[in-house]
């Protein structure tokens, strides 16, 4: 008797929990039924975790050159005489052939390299504030680590890709935000009151969008001054893809709540006399939070991505700055795709992301369905 | 004529033979390849194509006769319909004999080059376009082109040129002394269409002037000795000194009184900018097929994707020995890529027939790789311009800069930063030279110490010049200090293409403590700041240092091509003093050096001495220092393309292909 | 309706004179002119420019005069069809744009016809079939080809075709095709070329098609209005057409008058790295190269297009969805 007492009221309580949860509490909940959203999280959650500790990763200074042109990615070994063995590498030689002009590497077997663990290498500040020498991994001269080869100064290209996801990582949130909170604004003002001043907004939207992308980027990039530290350039460019970022998220609002102020909730609203904002924000938003965050996490791939595309264009961070877009642009070229496929992978680091970040926004849409 | 060129000849083979050795060792355990990799070796195998004047010449020269000329099947069938005279009447009576390099070749076929600027590339407007005198296959010497002949007058202040008898343009009218006179009268001597009149024309000042002498020659006359004008002759090849005035004077207002209407009525705003229209002061601008010009090939056509089809000249007045007249390939085409990289792409997949602009030697791999595939060969030529040119800016709107940029121990320091070894191996496979800014090895100015200055690499003595200098360190140890405790910055602005290039000179800085940005912009920014002068230094790829380009002067202000820098002082050396800026003595010495080399007879004595003392006064200043010379350059010919040459030299200064004579390039089957 | 289309034509017409305006402003904004960079190009292949020949250009250009009068010699010109002649090209910019604007057009609709044939039955696929395999095949596949920058998968295919498939790549016809008039052969290998742009264009405007199909059909088939649709025992199909899937088109339509220009846009980079002979590459060369006028002009007529489109979109919108016919203001 007491046991199914218990059992009943534990069912209840699961059930009172679901009837009790506020509605952020059930979308987590479904969220987290959401195995890709869980997976693109978490690699983001990785992504985020290697771009913060990325000197720390990273081997090698980034701009530091080696005679090891075009070197192909290396190899870990753990065999060696048939023996397994702590992870090491073997030093290796180059060589230029003046008839094909190609580079071989060919590794000395006579030694090995053990891997370190927490290796010294070269000076950086960790969390931009410690003063360390201290790297995840290192191997001692003569030997060298270049877990994705080298670029064509012979530098290790696996350090410059952990470095660049600095930037990479981080311009989409800071453009995304920067567009959002204009996007929602001026969306929201236009949608719902509709009149003179979605005339304006909408036209000053049509007009910004009607300019093409491309000189408008360039007329804005020409504008930054020449002396401006990477830093600045960096916001500047950051600005510069949400002055146009924000229109199409405000389109998307205005066309939403135009669809919905017709609603009956929302003139039930006006009727029991809640304020402008009031109804926008608490009873119009939640309508089309879905919708809303399917563009968002859109939106943030696309800022990584055209950050790519500015760097192509030459308009957006050029080198020394390192971007997966820099990179990316480096190997814009016959000859790498064709010999020096390596220096390709700042493209597999942006296909994941942007991946990482859709499934991430799918799942979250989702769970922010109020009806399911 | 001949022995002197046999004597440069052989002083230019074993300049570049000492250059080569001096290479490297890499070289010797290099492949098959590498020992044909000298100009030299390839250039002595084949001697060259030869050529005489005219055919008169020719046969008594050489006691061979040319019984009857031959021609292309494509214009016999056009004779045949009676579109065209005969050759023998289009030829001229005087045509140019040339001896091919190989063999004599056979005619047809399509050359297919291409163009990555709309308006065509320096790679096809200099295979087609024809100057008035020519340097020689082996570069060592002037030769007769469109002027049959020329001839100086004792004390060089009058030059006459002879054109050949009953030449003509390529639509049949005679080619005569009045389109020259066309070209001086009505558009170098007008003011609408010449505002300012072109450097080379002046001297002192005063323009040079010219005379009708009689219908095949024409006289130039100099306020003081100028034998370089040959030099420049023979260079102009895009801005040619004559027009078909019978086709553009209908545009021009001293020839047609309505002119001014006719421009209007073609949508234009005055006589000149229809005139300037129809006949661009420059060859690659011309889009219209009637235009009449003396090239090899004629534009005949643009198409959509802006690909622009060449068909040959019917009037051509070219043979070979054995009576064809000239150019044995019928047709060629300039197909236009928007993108360097499409470019790679066509040139591996064998669509490109013959190319050398915009290639660079870490593609060699990737053509290396594909030419069997191809069907095409890459061969390594070698550029003798300078490599990396750094150029301090000594008008600096910022004094302290200004002041600092002009203590020669700065720039020396620069010079010594520079690791031209690490240079040579990454971007050159090792076969560059490290040299100084200063002329090739096979000219008769080069000094190997002056090659040699200051090009060591040696950051400690570099630090201790600067040291000298009083340019404390700062609290960190990081950058130097200016005199008022700023940090002593750079900034390098460079292309996109050059950005690995700047990466490795913004490190050689910073280990002097330089404080150094590299900027990449669009080329056209680049230009404006230096124009405004608001640049800190000019800092390119490459950099032409030349006897050809010091004679014609088609550069700044020193004694050689600087670029777009310093303008003022040059200004004030042009205008005697007028505009500009004056000066300091050196740079006033330096122009007067120049003026008075450039009345000495090339190769003379008095040439020799005082080119040497032009150079050493550059050598010592160190105001462009450089990084390397004689840099392996790639080219690519088609298999079956023919008489071209195995190894020779890609420079601009001899206008890249023009000495290699396309017109006897031929298709085997 | 008549007022409502007579009203938006009215700021539709001074947009254009705005966009008119901003667009010869934008192409100045850069400092330089046409000049510096066409010295530059002349020194990047090697030769030296002198003070003189600088002069005799900017004469021969008319560089010298303030913008204002530039701009109003420019628009004088524009009203009568005459837009100008491009310095770099040295021919009448309208003749230019004419040439490249029947191929960008075509490419455009092409793409935009796959995009949408393409995107809506997945996306109304998807949003019914949440969470099957074919969801998350089309989910991961789409993904892939929106995230995968453009200018990349542009380099990477042409690479693939030419080394595998032997196709000759750059530009839109084999070689053995240049200057050929239009055959049937030419058809044809028109046609080999067309996969690359389409599939590199494309595929993004695809996947993200798709996603926004997908999540306002979702928001729609949770309504009442479908669930009480379903309850009378409407047919699934006949329901799902009827009304959720009109109403989750809408914000596709929404954008419909866009889509082109922004498909010419976005092509642009796709069309450097192949070489099409299309507007984008012109544009991007045009700017870079300060060709003012021609830059100017594309700019214009691209905008034009644009305002137009959206002029458009906005009478579609309001047909589709009558409530927006109705507009009022709350006050």
């Amino acid at each position: 008797m007491s046991g199914t007492a218990a059992a009943v009221s534990t069912a209840e309580v699961r059930d009172e929990r679901y009837y009790l949860a506020s509605q952020w509490q059930l979308a987590w909940r479904k969220f987290r039924s959401h195995r890709l959203a869980i997976a693109g999280g978490w690699v983001l959650a990785a992504f985020y975790l290697l771009a913060v500790f990325a000197d720390f990763i990273a081997p090698y200074d980034v701009n530091v050159r080696s005679s090891f042109i075009y070197m192909p990615p290396q190899r870990v070994r753990v065999l060696a005489d048939g023996r397994l063995r702590a992870p090491f590498v073997y030093a290796t030689t180059s060589e230029v052939d003046l008839h094909s002009f190609a580079r071989t590497y060919t590794e000395d077997e006579s030694v090995r390299y053990p891997v370190r663990l927490l290796a010294r290498g070269y000076e950086y500040r960790l969390l931009g504030l410690i003063p360390a020498r201290i790297h995840l991994f290192g191997v001692a001269e003569p030997a060298t680590l270049f877990l994705f080869g080298t670029d064509n100064l012979g530098r290790d290209f696996f350090s410059r890709v952990m470095l660049a996801a600095r930037v990479s990582l981080s311009i989409g949130l800071v453009g995304v935000a920067l567009s959002f909170v204009l996007g929602v604004l001026l969306g929201g003002v236009s949608g719902y009151y509709g009149g003179t001043v979605d005339l304006f907004v909408q036209r000053l939207i049509e007009f910004l969008l009607s300019i093409p992308k491309i000189p408008l980027w360039m007329a804005l990039a020409a504008a930054l001054p020449v002396d401006w530290p990477v830093v600045k350039v960096y916001f500047g460019i950051t600005i510069i893809l949400s002055v146009i970022g924000w229109t199409g998220l405000a389109r998307v609002v205005r066309g939403k709540l135009l669809q919905l102020r017709e609603e009956d909730y929302s003139t039930a609203a006006v009727v029991a006399g809640a304020g402008d904002w009031q109804i926008i924000l608490r009873h119009l938003l939640p309508g089309f939070m879905s919708y809303l965050i399917v563009t968002l996490t859109l939106a943030i791939p696309q800022m990584v991505l055209a950050e790519t595309a500015l760097s192509f264009l030459g308009i957006g961070l050029k080198p020394p700055a390192v971007s997966w877009g820099v990179l990316l642009q480096d190997a814009q070229n016959v000859r790498t795709v064709a010999l020096y496929p390596w220096l390709l992978l700042p493209g597999v680091f942006i296909i994941i992301t942007v991946m990482a970040f859709n499934f991430l926004g799918d799942g979250a849409r989702d769970a922010a369905d109020p009806y399911r | 004529m001949t022995k002197t060129r046999d004597w440069i000849l052989a002083l230019m083979l074993s300049a570049i033979g000492a250059a080569v050795a001096l290479a490297g060792a890499a070289d010797e355990q290099g492949a098959a390849g590498a020992d044909a990799n000298t100009p030299a070796a390839a250039m002595s195998a084949t001697g060259g194509p030869q050529m005489w004047a005219t055919l008169a010449v020719y046969e008594s020269e050489t006691g061979n006769r040319i019984p009857s000329i031959s021609e292309s099947p494509m214009l016999a069938s056009r004779v045949a319909a009676g579109e065209l005279p005969p050759v023998e009447e289009r030829i001229s009576e005087e045509p140019m004999v040339v001896l091919p390099y190989a063999e004599i070749g056979r005619y047809g076929g399509t050359l297919r080059g291409k163009s990555v600027r709309p308006a065509g590339d320096n790679d096809i407007e200099f295979m087609r376009g024809q100057p008035m005198l020519r340097v020689s296959p082996d570069l060592t010497d002037l030769l007769p082109n469109i002027a049959k002949g020329w001839e100086f007058n004792a004390d060089k202040t009058s030059l006459t040129v002879y054109l050949r008898a009953g030449a003509r343009w390529s639509d049949g009218a005679p080619f005569t002394t009045d389109d020259i006179m066309f070209w001086y009268e009505d558009m170098i001597l007008n003011d609408q269409i010449s505002p300012s009149k072109p450097g080379w024309m002046l001297l002192d000042g005063e323009l040079i002037n010219a005379t009708k002498v009689d219908d095949t020659a024409v006289r130039f006359d100099f306020s003081k000795p100028y034998p370089p004008m040959l030099s420049v002759l023979a260079t102009l090849i895009n801005v040619p000194v004559f027009a078909p005035a019978h086709y553009v004077s209908r545009w021009h207002i001293d020839h047609n009184e309505d002119a001014e209407a006719l421009a209007k009525e073609e949508g234009f705003d005055n006589w000149w900018s229809a005139f300037l229209f129809h006949n661009p002061p420059r060859l690659g601008a011309r889009k219209e097929a009637e235009l009449p010009v003396m090239n090899t090939w004629m534009l005949d056509r643009v198409d959509s994707s802006n690909n622009r089809y060449f068909v040959r000249n019917p009037y051509y007045w070219k043979i070979d020995t054995a009576g064809n007249q000239l150019p044995y390939i019928d047709e060629h085409v300039a197909v236009f890529v928007e993108d360097v990289e499409v470019l790679v792409l066509k040139e591996i997949a064998g669509e490109i027939d013959y190319s050398g602009t915009w290639h660079r030697m870490d593609n060699v791999p990737l053509y290396r790789e594909n030419e069997a595939s191809g069907g095409f060969r890459v061969l390594v030529w070698r550029a003798p311009r300078n490599t990396h040119p750094i150029i301090l800016n000594s008008l600096h709107k910022d004094p302290v800069l200004r002041e600092i940029f002009s203590d020669i121990r700065f720039r020396q320091a620069l010079s010594l930063s520079v690791n031209r070894e690490e240079l040579n191996t990454t971007f050159f496979f090792g076969l560059a030279t490290p040299r100084n800014y200063h002329v090739s090895p096979f000219s008769a100015l080069f000094e190997q110490w002056m090659a040699d200055y200051f090009i060591e690499y040696d950051p400690d003595r570099a630090n201790g010049l600067l040291d000298e200098m009083g340019l404390p360190w700062d609290a960190d140890g990081k950058y130097r200090l200016r005199p008022d405790g700023e940090p002593l910055t750079l900034i390098i602005d460079h292309i996109k293409r050059a950005a690995r290039d700047a990466a490795v000179f913004k490190d050689y800085f910073e280990a002097l403590g330089i404080r150094t940005i590299t900027k990449e912009e669009e080329p056209s920014l680049i230009n404006a700041r230096r124009r405004a002068n608001e640049h800190d230094l000019v800092w390119r790829e490459k950099a032409e240092v030349n006897e050809m380009n010091m004679r014609t002067r088609f550069g700044g202000p020193f004694a050689f091509p600087t670029f777009d820098t310093h303008v003022p002082w040059y200004q004030w050396h042009v205008s005697g003093g007028q505009e500009g800026l004056e000066p300091p003595e050196d740079v006033k010495e330096l122009f007067r050096l120049v003026e008075e080399w450039l009345t000495t007879e090339p190769n003379s004595d008095a040439y020799v001495a005082l080119g040497k003392q032009i150079l050493e006064i550059n050598t010592r200043n160190l105001w462009t220092i450089t990084a390397l010379g004689m840099e392996p350059y790639p080219v690519i010919f088609k298999d079956t393309l023919r008489n071209t040459p195995e190894q020779a030299l890609w420079d601009w200064p001899y206008r890249f292909w023009m000495p290699y004579m396309p017109e006897q390039w031929f298709y085997a089957e | 309706m008549l007022d409502y289309i007579a009203r938006r034509g009215l700021f539709t017409l001074l947009l254009l004179a705005l966009v008119s305006v901003v667009s010869f402003v934008i192409i100045q904004l850069p400092p330089g002119d046409y000049l510096s960079t066409y010295i530059m190009a002349l020194q990047e292949q090697g030769e030296d420019v002198s003070e003189a020949q600088i002069e005799t250009l900017r004469a021969h250009y008319g560089l010298g005069l303030p913008i204002y009068v530039q701009y109003f010699k420019w628009m004088w010109g524009v009203v009568r069809g005459n837009f100008g002649v491009s310095f770099e090209w040295n021919a009448p910019v309208a003749a230019l744009i004419g040439e490249r604007l029947a191929l960008t057009l075509t490419i455009a609709v092409v793409t935009m016809v796959f995009t949408y044939l393409l995107a809506i039955p997945i996306g109304i696929y998807s949003a019914t079939h949440q969470y099957s395999v074919g969801d998350y095949t089309f989910t991961t596949v789409g993904f892939i080809g929106l995230a995968t920058p453009n200018f990349l998968l542009a380099l990477i295919l042409m690479f693939l075709f030419f080394k595998y498939l032997g196709l000759s790549v750059g530009g839109l016809f084999s070689p053995e095709y240049l200057g050929e008039p239009w055959s049937i052969g030419k058809v044809f290998d028109l046609i080999r070329h067309l996969p690359i742009p389409i599939i590199v264009v494309g595929t993004a405007g695809t996947a993200a098609i798709v996603r926004i199909m997908r999540g306002s059909l979702l928001d729609e088939l949770r309504r009442q209005y479908v669930i009480t649709a379903r309850a009378k025992g409407l047919k699934e199909r006949a329901l799902l057409f009827k009304y959720p899937v009109r109403v989750a088109v809408n914000p596709i339509v929404s954008t419909i008058g866009w889509a082109l220009p922004s498909t010419i846009s976005g092509a642009t980079i796709t069309a450097i790295v192949l070489s099409l002979p299309t507007a984008g590459p012109l544009l991007l060369r045009s700017l870079r190269s300060q060709d003012m006028y021609l830059a100017a002009s594309i700019v214009m007529i691209l905008s034009a297009m644009t305002i137009l489109g959206t002029f458009v979109s906005d009478l579609l919108l309001a047909w589709v969805d009558p409530r927006i016919r109705f507009e009022r203001s709350r006050a």
